[in-house]
This record gives C-alpha cells, sequence and structure tokens, in this order.
C-alpha cells in the first residue's frame, strides 16, 4: 500500500508552488530580522558598532525583566544573532532549525512586551530602533511575524517530509 | 538538482535583499543627516545656563527634556539623575542642562515648570527642582505646588519666586516655549528624552528614561574615547 503511494507521487508532476511559497516567506522573515538587526547597529543618523550596545541595552532593561549583567550581554549578542539567522533563512541553510529558532525568539519578544504592555510599562519596543514606543501595533507586526515563522517551519518540515519520501 | 536551484534562487534574493537594504540605508542616512535631530551637534542649542548644572567645558552635554508632572521623569530624578548630579557634574565631566517639556495631557506641568524656571532665574533651580519631583505625588492630585514644597523651600525664598515669577511672566512662558520648540525640533514625544553631546556629536537615547548603570557605562565609554 505505502509503496503504490510512493509511485503514485513520483510519477505526478511535482508541485512547485509550495517551494515558492516557502522560498518567499523564508525570504521576507530573513529580511526583516536583518533589517532589525541593521536598526540596532545604525541609528541616529550613523553606524554605531562600538557602542550600539549602550542604547539597545536601555531598550531592553526598560523591560524590568533581566538584571543589567544579562542586560548588557544581550545587547551585545541580540542584533549579531538576529543578523546570523535573518542571512540562514535567506540562503536556506539549516531552514528547520532556523525557523524553529526565529519563532522562538519572536514568542520570548512578544511574551516580553505583552508582559510589558499589560504592566502598562510606557517604553521603548527596542524592535526595530531604540525610538519605537510598544504598543498595539508592536504587538500585531510582532504577532505577524510570529505567523510567517512558523509557517516557514512548517513548510520546511512538510517539504523536508515529502522529499524523503519520494526518494525512498 | 531542485534543492540546488532553489538555493541559488535563495542566494540571489539573499543579494538583492542586501542590495535592497543598503540602497534604502543610504538613502535614509541622506534624509536623516538633513533633519536637526540627527545632525551632529557640535554644542546643544540655546543652552539654558540658569537651569543647568555643572561646567561648561565638561566633556559631556546631557540635555534632559522633563515634564515636572511627569512620573517617569520623577523617576529617572530620583533614580539616575541625583547620581549622576554627585558622581559626573559635581566632578566636572557632564554639563547637565534641563529643558521644559510640559505635556497637555498634566494640567499642572506648566505651572510647575513656570515656578522652576523663576527660581532658576534667581539661582535656586536645583532645590526648586528636587522639591517639585520629591512632592510630586502631592501636587499632582490639587496643582497646590507651593504648599507641597513648602517643607523644602523656606518661605521668604518662595516670596522671592513667586514676585520674580510675577514681574517676569512673559520672559519665563517664553524661556520655556524655547524649550518646548527645541524638543519639537528634535522630534521629542515623551518625557524624560535625553540628549548627549561628546565630541561634537549629539546621540538620543532610548526615551523614557535610563538605568543609571547603563548611563554611566555609557559615560565612561564616552570618557575613555
Amino acid at each position: 500500500m505505502a509503496t503504490s503511494v510512493v509511485v503514485s507521487e513520483s510519477q505526478a508532476p511535482p508541485r512547485t508552488w509550495p517551494r515558492v511559497l516557502l522560498v518567499l516567506g523564508r525570504v521576507i522573515l530573513g529580511a526583516i530580522f536583518i533589517i532589525a538587526a541593521y536598526t540596532k547597529l545604525h541609528f541616529n543618523g550613523g553606524w554605531h558598532l562600538g557602542d550600539y550596545h549602550f542604547f539597545f541595552g536601555m531598550a531592553i532593561n526598560s523591560y524590568n525583566l533581566l538584571p543589567v549583567w544579562a542586560v548588557e550581554l544581550l545587547a551585545r549578542v541580540l542584533p549579531w544573532f538576529e543578523l546570523a539567522l535573518g542571512v540562514f533563512l535567506i540562503i536556506g541553510v539549516g531552514l528547520r532549525w532556523s525557523g524553529i529558532i526565529a519563532s522562538a525568539l519572536l514568542l520570548v519578544f512578544i511574551a516580553a512586551m505583552t508582559r510589558a504592555y499589560i504592566m502598562g510599562l510606557e517604553i521603548m519596543c527596542g524592535c526595530f530602533g531604540n525610538n519605537e514606543k510598544l504598543g498595539p501595533w508592536t504587538l500585531i507586526r510582532d504577532s505577524s511575524m510570529l505567523v510567517l515563522a512558523l509557517a516557514v517551519t512548517i513548510g520546511a518540515f512538510l517539504i523536508k517530509k515529502h522529499r524523503v519520501v519520494v526518494s525512498s | 538538482m531542485k534543492p540546488l536551484r532553489i538555493s541559488r534562487i535563495g542566494m540571489f534574493l539573499f543579494v538583492v535583499a542586501f542590495a535592497t537594504i543598503s540602497t534604502v540605508s543610504a538613502r535614509q542616512q541622506t534624509k536623516k543627516t538633513s533633519t536637526p535631530a540627527a545632525k551632529p551637534a557640535s554644542a546643544p542649542l540655546d543652552p539654558s545656563e540658569a537651569k543647568s548644572m555643572g561646567s561648561k567645558s565638561a566633556p559631556i552635554t546631557i540635555e534632559v527634556f522633563e515634564d515636572f508632572q511627569c512620573p517617569a521623569c520623577r523617576n529617572f530624578f530620583e533614580t539616575t539623575v541625583k547620581q549622576l548630579i554627585d558622581d559626573y557634574v559635581v566632578p566636572g565631566k557632564v554639563y547637565l542642562i534641563h529643558r521644559d517639556f510640559p505635556l497637555e495631557m498634566h494640567p499642572y506641568s506648566r505651572q510647575a515648570a513656570r515656578l522652576a524656571n523663576a527660581a532658576a532665574e534667581l539661582g535656586q533651580f536645583g532645590t526648586v527642582e528636587r522639591a517639585l519631583f520629591d512632592t510630586q505625588d502631592q501636587w499632582s492630585a490639587n496643582g497646590k505646588i507651593e504648599e507641597a514644597i513648602a517643607s523644602t523651600v523656606p518661605a521668604a525664598q518662595m516670596k522671592k519666586i513667586r514676585d520674580y515669577q510675577a514681574a517676569h511672566l512673559d520672559e519665563i512662558n517664553a524661556a520655556i516655549e524655547r524649550d518646548r520648540t527645541i524638543g519639537v525640533k528634535r522630534n521629542v514625544s515623551q518625557t524624560p528624552s535625553i540628549y548627549v553631546t561628546s565630541h561634537g556629536k549629539t546621540e538620543a537615547l532610548p526615551g523614557g528614561g535610563v538605568d543609571y548603570k547603563l548611563l554611566r557605562n555609557y559615560l565612561d565609554y564616552l570618557l575613555r574615547q
């Protein structure tokens, strides 16, 4: 029974639109992460490669979630992590892992933002640059990004599974 | 073949995306440098000496756009500015400028700003600023500012401030408006908004106040440059 399914799938013309959608999704998601990294390194009209972490750290700290040492560490690492994640997503290398990590990262961001919003903290989002106020719009935007990240992750797993079935 | 082709498409799209981002960033940079907020400034606009603390020749200048009735401003003053004054302003490392930015949502903030400006002209800005923030909860509820700060500012001094304010109301209002205009030009939309000028360059810190330890690290970094 299983063999006949494999034979019929291998004979059917390959569907390209799921792959095209996946490429489109991961490129958009990757570009968003690269832009997020870029706005943390380039602001106030110039590059801040030597001191970006002070500014970003101040934005992270306003969430009142982490001790200062963790804020400083996160502020140093996160922009480069976002940049690397964006590149990996666009190139499509290790897509399933990149998708999972992107989804998890966005989930953490949204949780922190929702908490701050519920607590009534009037703070900067820190998502794209240092001067964007946290509010319903930033929550909706990040939630949309999470939906996209989940779609890319699920798509990457389904296409991989399809490939395995066809090749066997 | 297929995965290889998709990877190539991915690579191509990455290059296109990167080129687009670079172009957009270059354009944004060009636009930003034409705005007063982003323009590296050699010195802050129209520093009001009466509302400033420290030495004008200090290597770092910090301008804080504040509203006396804003709770975030009080928090910033209590947790950061007081320590900043002791550790950086008094030793001559930072020149601290207060800029009035009364928000429309706070009914008594202009009244408080007028009082602080009158006190500034009489050399009492530090005392009144501290008193206004320390008693913000009291006068924010009923607008009785003088009553609230009476424990800190002696009656005789308060009378002088009141008299000065009555005699120079137009000038005081103009001084507040001047600060507000500077803020509007810099796209200030909330208080406190903090600008740090060092080595001929002005940087806007994330709005809403800054933790003292993080600010200290940044100032130390600037002083090391």
